[in-house]
Protein backbone atom coordinates (compact mmCIF):
# COMPACT_ATOMS: atom_id res chain seq x y z
CA UNK A 1 0.00 0.00 0.00
CA UNK A 2 1.52 3.28 -0.97
CA UNK A 3 1.11 6.55 0.56
CA UNK A 4 2.18 9.87 -0.55
CA UNK A 5 2.95 11.82 2.00
CA UNK A 6 4.66 15.67 2.21
CA UNK A 7 5.08 18.40 4.21
CA UNK A 8 4.11 21.97 4.01
CA UNK A 9 4.59 24.23 7.17
CA UNK A 10 4.67 21.76 9.86
CA UNK A 11 1.30 20.18 8.59
CA UNK A 12 2.07 16.52 6.75
CA UNK A 13 0.25 15.90 3.82
CA UNK A 14 -0.86 11.99 3.77
CA UNK A 15 -2.78 10.53 0.11
CA UNK A 16 -3.62 7.09 0.63
CA UNK A 17 -2.93 5.71 -3.13
CA UNK A 18 -6.49 3.58 -2.76
CA UNK A 19 -9.54 3.42 -4.50
CA UNK A 20 -10.81 1.74 -1.24
CA UNK A 21 -10.27 1.89 2.29
CA UNK A 22 -11.48 -1.77 3.36
CA UNK A 23 -11.20 -4.12 6.12
CA UNK A 24 -8.12 -5.93 3.75
CA UNK A 25 -6.25 -2.63 4.03
CA UNK A 26 -7.72 -0.35 7.06
CA UNK A 27 -4.56 -2.09 9.44
CA UNK A 28 -1.90 -1.35 7.46
CA UNK A 29 -3.09 2.32 6.35
CA UNK A 30 -3.48 2.65 10.18
CA UNK A 31 0.06 1.38 11.43
CA UNK A 32 1.89 3.63 8.34
CA UNK A 33 -0.18 7.02 9.49
CA UNK A 34 0.31 6.06 13.05
CA UNK A 35 4.13 5.85 12.76
CA UNK A 36 4.06 9.44 11.09
CA UNK A 37 2.17 10.80 13.61
CA UNK A 38 4.67 8.96 16.18
CA UNK A 39 7.59 10.86 14.02
CA UNK A 40 6.33 14.19 15.62
CA UNK A 41 4.29 15.39 12.96
CA UNK A 42 0.78 16.00 15.27
CA UNK A 43 -1.04 17.89 12.14
CA UNK A 44 -2.20 16.12 9.45
CA UNK A 45 -4.38 16.37 6.08
CA UNK A 46 -5.54 13.38 4.70
CA UNK A 47 -6.19 13.22 1.30
CA UNK A 48 -8.90 11.22 -0.22
CA UNK A 49 -9.38 11.88 -3.67
CA UNK A 50 -7.82 9.01 -5.08
CA UNK A 51 -10.44 7.11 -2.61
CA UNK A 52 -14.20 5.73 -4.05
CA UNK A 53 -15.24 3.40 -1.39
CA UNK A 54 -14.63 3.33 2.24
CA UNK A 55 -16.36 0.44 4.81
CA UNK A 56 -16.74 0.26 8.42
CA UNK A 57 -12.89 -0.40 9.00
CA UNK A 58 -11.80 2.44 6.99
CA UNK A 59 -14.25 4.55 9.21
CA UNK A 60 -12.68 3.22 12.46
CA UNK A 61 -9.61 4.21 11.23
CA UNK A 62 -10.19 7.57 10.43
CA UNK A 63 -12.07 7.94 13.65
CA UNK A 64 -9.05 6.77 15.40
CA UNK A 65 -7.17 9.04 14.52
CA UNK A 66 -9.14 11.63 15.66
CA UNK A 67 -9.44 10.55 18.97
CA UNK A 68 -5.76 10.10 19.01
CA UNK A 69 -4.48 13.47 17.97
CA UNK A 70 -7.89 15.13 20.14
CA UNK A 71 -10.51 16.94 19.91
CA UNK A 72 -8.82 20.58 18.90
CA UNK A 73 -8.55 20.05 15.43
CA UNK A 74 -5.64 18.64 14.29
CA UNK A 75 -7.02 16.06 11.85
CA UNK A 76 -8.56 17.41 8.82
CA UNK A 77 -10.04 15.60 4.94
CA UNK A 78 -10.02 16.87 1.96
CA UNK A 79 -11.13 15.90 -1.60
CA UNK A 80 -13.85 13.53 -0.33
CA UNK A 81 -15.85 11.88 -2.85
CA UNK A 82 -19.50 12.08 -2.92
CA UNK A 83 -19.75 8.48 -2.51
CA UNK A 84 -17.40 8.23 0.81
CA UNK A 85 -19.35 11.45 1.80
CA UNK A 86 -22.20 10.00 1.50
CA UNK A 87 -21.38 7.18 4.49
CA UNK A 88 -19.67 10.02 6.59
CA UNK A 89 -23.15 11.34 6.37
CA UNK A 90 -25.19 8.18 7.33
CA UNK A 91 -22.63 7.74 10.50
CA UNK A 92 -22.58 11.34 11.23
CA UNK A 93 -18.85 11.46 10.85
CA UNK A 94 -18.94 14.62 8.52
CA UNK A 95 -20.34 16.37 11.60
CA UNK A 96 -16.93 15.58 13.78
CA UNK A 97 -14.77 16.13 10.91
CA UNK A 98 -13.50 19.24 9.51
CA UNK A 99 -13.84 18.04 5.67
CA UNK A 100 -12.33 20.66 3.10
CA UNK A 101 -12.92 20.69 -0.63
CA UNK A 102 -9.29 21.43 -1.25
CA UNK A 103 -5.77 20.69 -0.04
CA UNK A 104 -4.81 24.32 0.11
CA UNK A 105 -8.19 24.91 2.36
CA UNK A 106 -7.56 22.16 5.23
CA UNK A 107 -4.22 23.27 5.35
CA UNK A 108 -4.69 26.70 6.02
CA UNK A 109 -7.34 25.69 8.53
CA UNK A 110 -4.70 23.64 10.25
CA UNK A 111 -2.50 26.00 10.35
CA UNK A 112 -5.06 28.85 12.00
CA UNK A 113 -6.23 26.41 14.26
CA UNK B 1 -36.43 -16.37 -7.91
CA UNK B 2 -33.07 -16.84 -9.53
CA UNK B 3 -30.84 -17.83 -7.03
CA UNK B 4 -26.19 -17.93 -7.40
CA UNK B 5 -23.97 -19.09 -4.54
CA UNK B 6 -20.74 -18.11 -4.08
CA UNK B 7 -18.21 -19.52 -1.02
CA UNK B 8 -15.08 -18.41 -0.60
CA UNK B 9 -12.15 -19.51 2.00
CA UNK B 10 -12.70 -17.48 5.52
CA UNK B 11 -9.40 -15.35 4.69
CA UNK B 12 -9.93 -11.32 4.39
CA UNK B 13 -7.89 -11.41 1.01
CA UNK B 14 -11.29 -12.75 -0.70
CA UNK B 15 -12.97 -9.61 0.52
CA UNK B 16 -13.01 -7.96 -2.39
CA UNK B 17 -13.90 -10.62 -4.34
CA UNK B 18 -16.75 -11.07 -2.50
CA UNK B 19 -17.57 -7.67 -3.36
CA UNK B 20 -16.96 -7.74 -7.00
CA UNK B 21 -19.32 -10.82 -7.21
CA UNK B 22 -22.06 -8.72 -5.41
CA UNK B 23 -21.36 -5.84 -8.19
CA UNK B 24 -21.41 -8.80 -11.05
CA UNK B 25 -24.44 -10.00 -9.64
CA UNK B 26 -26.64 -6.42 -9.50
CA UNK B 27 -25.71 -6.33 -13.06
CA UNK B 28 -27.95 -8.90 -14.04
CA UNK B 29 -31.13 -6.98 -12.44
CA UNK B 30 -32.38 -4.54 -14.50
CA UNK B 31 -31.02 -0.74 -14.49
CA UNK B 32 -34.31 0.34 -13.82
CA UNK B 33 -34.74 -1.25 -10.57
CA UNK B 34 -31.28 -1.41 -9.25
CA UNK B 35 -29.33 1.86 -10.22
CA UNK B 36 -25.35 2.95 -9.04
CA UNK B 37 -26.67 4.10 -5.71
CA UNK B 38 -28.14 0.69 -5.50
CA UNK B 39 -25.07 -1.30 -6.63
CA UNK B 40 -23.24 0.53 -4.35
CA UNK B 41 -25.32 0.16 -1.27
CA UNK B 42 -25.05 -3.83 -1.77
CA UNK B 43 -21.70 -3.70 -2.11
CA UNK B 44 -21.04 -2.05 0.48
CA UNK B 45 -23.18 -4.25 2.82
CA UNK B 46 -21.83 -7.29 1.58
CA UNK B 47 -18.41 -6.02 2.21
CA UNK B 48 -19.45 -5.47 6.07
CA UNK B 49 -21.11 -8.87 6.23
CA UNK B 50 -17.98 -11.10 4.68
CA UNK B 51 -15.78 -9.20 7.09
CA UNK B 52 -18.38 -9.61 10.61
CA UNK B 53 -18.10 -13.04 9.07
CA UNK B 54 -14.67 -13.36 9.33
CA UNK B 55 -15.07 -11.40 12.69
CA UNK B 56 -17.30 -13.01 14.54
CA UNK B 57 -18.25 -16.42 12.66
CA UNK B 58 -14.79 -18.30 13.04
CA UNK B 59 -15.02 -21.04 15.45
CA UNK B 60 -11.03 -21.16 16.24
CA UNK B 61 -11.01 -24.76 15.09
CA UNK B 62 -11.90 -25.26 11.50
CA UNK B 63 -10.92 -22.71 8.30
CA UNK B 64 -15.25 -22.79 7.48
CA UNK B 65 -15.83 -21.27 4.31
CA UNK B 66 -18.09 -18.40 3.85
CA UNK B 67 -20.92 -19.08 1.14
CA UNK B 68 -22.67 -15.88 -0.23
CA UNK B 69 -26.48 -16.80 -1.65
CA UNK B 70 -27.88 -14.10 -4.11
CA UNK B 71 -31.88 -14.61 -4.74
CA UNK B 72 -33.44 -12.43 -7.33
CA UNK B 73 -37.35 -11.72 -7.13
CA UNK B 74 -39.42 -9.80 -9.04
CA UNK B 75 -39.39 -6.62 -6.46
CA UNK B 76 -36.39 -6.97 -4.20
CA UNK B 77 -32.50 -8.87 -3.42
CA UNK B 78 -32.02 -10.86 -0.97
CA UNK B 79 -28.61 -11.48 0.37
CA UNK B 80 -27.53 -14.27 2.61
CA UNK B 81 -24.07 -14.37 4.09
CA UNK B 82 -23.59 -17.89 5.75
CA UNK B 83 -20.47 -18.88 8.12
CA UNK B 84 -19.64 -21.87 10.50
CA UNK B 85 -18.65 -19.81 13.19
CA UNK B 86 -19.90 -19.00 17.47
CA UNK B 87 -21.66 -16.11 15.44
CA UNK B 88 -23.58 -13.66 17.64
CA UNK B 89 -26.69 -12.14 18.93
CA UNK B 90 -27.90 -9.59 16.55
CA UNK B 91 -30.62 -8.60 19.23
CA UNK B 92 -28.38 -8.44 21.86
CA UNK B 93 -26.12 -5.73 20.11
CA UNK B 94 -26.26 -2.32 21.66
CA UNK B 95 -27.10 0.72 19.91
CA UNK B 96 -24.34 2.56 18.20
CA UNK B 97 -24.11 6.04 20.14
CA UNK B 98 -22.66 8.03 17.00
CA UNK B 99 -21.98 10.73 19.56
CA UNK B 100 -19.25 8.61 21.57
CA UNK B 101 -17.34 8.33 18.33
CA UNK B 102 -17.07 4.74 18.31
CA UNK B 103 -13.69 2.79 16.79
CA UNK B 104 -16.31 -0.24 16.37
CA UNK B 105 -19.76 -1.06 15.81
CA UNK B 106 -19.99 0.80 12.23
CA UNK B 107 -20.35 -2.28 10.43
CA UNK B 108 -23.71 -3.28 11.54
CA UNK B 109 -25.24 0.13 11.85
CA UNK B 110 -24.46 0.29 7.82
CA UNK B 111 -26.46 -2.62 7.52
CA UNK B 112 -29.29 -1.81 8.49
CA UNK B 113 -29.54 1.55 7.27
CA UNK B 114 -29.14 0.68 3.63
CA UNK B 115 -31.27 -2.62 4.14
CA UNK B 116 -34.90 -2.69 4.46
CA UNK B 117 -34.73 -6.30 6.28
CA UNK B 118 -31.95 -7.68 8.26
CA UNK B 119 -32.03 -11.44 10.14
CA UNK B 120 -29.85 -12.94 11.64
CA UNK B 121 -30.52 -16.57 12.48
CA UNK B 122 -28.35 -19.22 14.02
CA UNK B 123 -28.83 -23.30 13.10
CA UNK B 124 -27.85 -26.56 12.76
CA UNK B 125 -26.23 -25.51 9.45
CA UNK B 126 -24.54 -22.48 10.67
CA UNK B 127 -25.04 -18.69 11.05
CA UNK B 128 -27.12 -16.69 8.31
CA UNK B 129 -27.23 -13.10 7.91
CA UNK B 130 -30.41 -12.10 5.36
CA UNK B 131 -30.01 -8.75 4.13
CA UNK B 132 -33.29 -7.63 1.76
CA UNK B 133 -33.42 -4.60 -0.28
CA UNK B 134 -36.30 -4.09 -2.31
CA UNK B 135 -35.89 -2.52 -5.68
CA UNK B 136 -37.10 1.06 -6.76
CA UNK B 137 -40.46 1.14 -8.07
CA UNK B 138 -40.64 1.16 -11.94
Amino acid sequence: MQLDVNRQNGVIIIRPHLRRIDASVATEFKSKVIDLIAAGDEKIVINLSDVDFIDSSGLGVLVLLLRKLGPDGKIRLCKVNESVRSIFELTRLDEVFDIHKTVEGAVEALLAS
Amino acid sequence: MDEMCYTFPAKLKYLRSAAKVSREVCREIDESCADKNFLRDVELCVSEAFTNALKYGQSGKTDSPISLYFQIFSNKLIIKVKDKGKGFNLENLPELDLRSLPIHGYGLYIIRSKMDEVQYVKNIEGNFLTMTKYFKQK
